[in-house]
């Protein structure tokens, strides 16, 4: 087992090796790899369509699945600059190997846009000033830029302090868990959009893969929206940056295989960047953190039911995209005429309004009903809510979307938290 | 008052009461705080907490224009914690609010020994404590099948589909057959969080688009479904039926095993014990979806069998139905291909035509029957 692996993907790795060695041992009487109908080729996996597949061909079906999602979606041309945020993790070396493969000079149609490869530093964030698993990291991530990317291609370490200075400040001021990684995953992809914009890049590549995007996706349900930008392919945050997600097709298990199965030196350096010390993430005391529960629940229920993953982004495509940005180059007016919020650049959410009349959709909500419950008042012994109660949400509509104001209201030192999030030199 | 089962939950939140964080006042007036409330947190005596959860119920029925003045209103009622509070909030609030609502208990039996058996003999006293006439359906009048005898023909997996299918249109033929403008069910936020999140994990966005829906309307003729407690949390009700010592039974099902369900109930647990407010999220996520245009859904039509409202040819009560009467009960239940329970539907659409003449026709409880019950009672 890798060292440099995290627990839960040293497990499915695990679990896989010796489902693995229990299919190599039947497979000696089946008929090789189903695929390539090669007898002498011994399966190491089976793939979405179940299908028995040898090594080979399972290299061939990352490759095809990370090639699929730029010619369906067409959304890089030829000679384009695109960011690759490289963060050391499964994903993205499995991304950095996809791209520096589609890039190759050797290869059938090779991809043609211009990568810059950006690693975010988060230690000086967390205080680590040489001598922390961060540092560490970041040394791990210029080695492996050196070990493996083309001397031609673009590469850079930025340091999420200078791209965010309030960050620091922000973190330690979040009072619960669920905020605090919230606004670590905000952060990261503010870093990016920063970036791309300093470097003149048109799209930002992630390493998401699509077991990420499901957390992702029922994240955003635990904070009150379900639209199709969760998990969708490409999706346009904030400040107009077009973020994709070439690996949308393959599960963690799958980029963890790829890069045992590549054998080329490109492995994963060490988890998400976090403060291990900080009692927002000890889940196991307090009730724990929303991303924390999702992600565990998530890994635990693929294993039992492995089409998970693939349902929930596919009732995600079956959904509209809240990007206001997205809907103005569509036909969807609603989205079109939408404000957008300005730190998640999504469509600001219906506010409970006080009294529609029309509409009884509106006038009935949870967030109405959640209101009402934290703002009831009592005049004596009436029945009825105070009406101090009913006038509170017709002040309500706040300049941002319902999940960003529950963000910031979680930070003591909203001010600092504002700069962070909101995008002062917006494209849009 | 009953010792009833759901006591480890008392103790929960007593546990969590304003003892372990003194609060001088209770929120709303100048008592002692008795309890800490699970939805916002706020310490409350015990009369502000039936205040406020009566007034947010009211606020939910006002809101979403649940009810009109005159209409019959039959009340889902199990005997459970959801269905009593369900029927003593709404006679209140009635009352209270001039509703002008005629209130009608409304009981499904599926004949399961120890277990229903046991939860509407709280129902029967129920409808003496509350006024409310009180109409029982058994699966053996509507089907021809208890519970019991189901599993006994299908076994412990895939029970729930059963019950879950025979219930529903249970509910739907009972209150049609008491001539009821609305079907009112005791689904709490929990359950509907829970539904949301099933449906999301299982990709089933028909059912996503609706089941968040305070109002759901059937149509073919059906009463439309309410859920006045849809925004009330699980542990609220049980605070609410302890302290009013409402009598009602809480022991799970004696089926209920690994339902996928269970799944959704863990993560909505823990997703409520990291932050409250994540039910009402959830819940919100999925008032404000919105699809594509261009996105395929069912549509909805009835069945040629029975009538009942369908987005296939048979409904899926006739299907298994027809499973159990020809004894295959696994058929329309598991990972069956497209293909065969097309076969099946259409095998059961021809066979329907050749026993039409022998039906016996009789209307009311036996509308569920499609037509091989009668023949096989025919031949017997």
């Amino acid at each position: 087992c890798d060292p440099d692996l995290t627990e839960e993907e040293t497990a499915v790795l695990t679990s896989r090796l010796s489902r693995q060695q229990q299919h190599q041992q039947q497979s000696s009487l089946l008929s090789g790899c189903e695929k390539c109908c090669q007898k002498d080729n011994c399966p190491v996996t089976r793939v979405r369509s179940a299908q028995a597949v040898c090594r080979q061909c399972f290299l061939a079906y990352c490759t095809h699945q990370f090639r699929a999602g730029f010619g369906k979606s067409q959304l890089i041309r030829a000679g384009e600059r695109v960011l690759v945020g490289f963060s050391g993790g499964n994903g993205a070396c499995a991304l950095l190997r996809l791209v520096k493969q589609g890039l190759a000079e050797s290869t059938h149609r090779k991809l043609r846009f211009t990568p810059v490869f950006v690693y975010i530093d988060f230690a000086t964030v967390f205080n680590d000033n040489g001598d922390g698993p961060l540092s560490g990291r970041r040394a791990a991530v210029l080695e492996q830029f050196d070990a493996h990317l083309p001397v031609e291609f673009e590469r850079h370490c930025l340091t999420a302090a200078e791209l965010l200075p309030g960050l620091s400040e922000a973190l330690a001021a979040m009072t619960d868990g669920t905020g605090y990684r919230e606004l670590l995953h905000r952060s990261v992809h503010r870093c990016l959009a920063l970036a791309s914009r300093q470097f003149n890049c048109s799209r930002v590549l992630t390493g998401e893969t699509a077991s990420r995007l499901a957390e992702l996706t029922l994240r955003s349900v635990a904070q009150g929206r379900l639209s199709a930008d969760s998990g969708a392919f490409s999706a346009i945050a904030a400040g107009g940056v077009c973020q994709v997600r070439p690996l949308r097709q393959l599960t963690s298990a799958e980029t963890a295989l790829l890069s045992w199965l590549a054998a080329d030196g490109l492995m994963p350096v060490c988890p998400r960047p976090a403060d291990p010390d900080s009692p927002l993430l000890n889940d196991g005391q307090g009730g724990g953190s929303i991303p924390g529960v999702i992600a565990s629940f998530l890994g635990g229920l693929q294993q039992s039911f492995p089409a998970t993953v693939y349902n929930i982004l596919r009732t995600g495509e079956k959904l509209q995209s809240d990007s206001v940005a997205a809907g103005s180059s569509s036909s969807d007016s609603a989205a079109a005429a939408a404000t957008p919020c300005p730190a998640c650049g999504l469509s600001m959410q219906q506010q409970p309004s006080g009294d529609d009349g029309g509409n009884v959709r509106s006038n009935c909500n949870a967030l109405r009903a959640l209101r009402l419950s934290e703002n009831l008042a009592r005049s004596g012994d009436s029945p009825e809510p105070s009406t101090a109660a009913a006038g509170l949400w017709a002040k309500e509509g706040g300049r941002y979307c319902y999940s960003c104001s529950v963000l910031l209201n979680g930070c003591s030192k909203r001010a600092v938290l504002e700069e962070c999030l909101i995008d002062a030199d917006g494209a849009d | 008052h009953q010792p009833h089962q759901s006591c480890h939950l008392i103790l929960e939140l007593q546990a969590a009461s304003p003892q372990r964080q003194p609060q001088r006042r209770c929120r709303f007036c100048e008592k002692k705080p008795q309890l800490r409330r699970p939805k916002t947190g706020h310490a409350v005596c015990r009369d502000c907490f039936f205040w406020a959860f009566e007034a947010e119920t009211h606020d939910t029925i006002v809101s979403s224009r649940m009810f009109s003045p005159g209409e019959r209103v039959a009340i889902g009622a199990s005997g459970g914690k959801d269905s009593t509070v369900l029927a003593y909030l709404l006679k209140t609030l009635n009352e209270r609010h001039n509703y002008g609502l005629d209130l009608r208990l409304l009981a499904i039996d599926e004949g399961i020994a120890g277990y229903r058996d046991d939860s509407l003999d709280a129902l029967r006293r129920t409808e003496v404590s509350l006024g409310l006439p009180l109409t029982i359906f058994t699966y053996r009048d509507l089907y021809g099948w208890t519970m019991d005898e189901v599993v006994r023909a299908a076994g412990r997996r895939s029970n729930c589909t059963f019950c879950g299918v025979f219930r529903r249109q249970a509910l739907d033929r009972g209150a049609g057959h008491l001539k009821a403008d609305k079907l009112a069910t005791g689904h709490n936020a929990d359950d509907v969080a829970e539904t949301v999140v099933m449906n999301l994990l299982r990709g089933d966005a028909a059912r996503l688009s609706r089941c968040a829906d305070g109002v759901t309307h059937t149509g073919g003729g059906l009463p439309a479904r309410c859920k006045p407690l849809k925004y009330a949390y699980e542990k609220e009700i049980v605070l609410y039926a302890y302290f009013k010592r409402l009598d009602y039974f809480a022991t799970e099902c004696l089926y209920a095993p690994a339902a996928y369900r269970g799944h959704a109930r863990a993560l909505v647990k823990d997703l409520e014990r990291a932050r409250p407010a994540a039910l009402l999220h959830i819940i919100q996520a999925a008032e404000q979806i919105r699809f594509r245009t261009d996105a395929r859904m069912p549509e909805l039509d009835t069945c040629r069998l029975c009538g009942y409202v369908s987005s296939q040819p048979v409904c899926k009560a006739c299907v298994l139905l027809d499973g159990l009467n020809s004894g295959n009960p696994r058929l329309a239940v598991g990972k069956s291909s497209a293909c065969s329970a097309k076969q099946q539907q259409q095998r059961m659409l021809t066979d329907a035509g050749r026993n039409s003449a022998q039906c016996c026709g009789s209307a009311g409880a036996r509308r569920g029957c499609s037509g091989s019950a009668c023949a096989a009672a025919a031949d017997s």
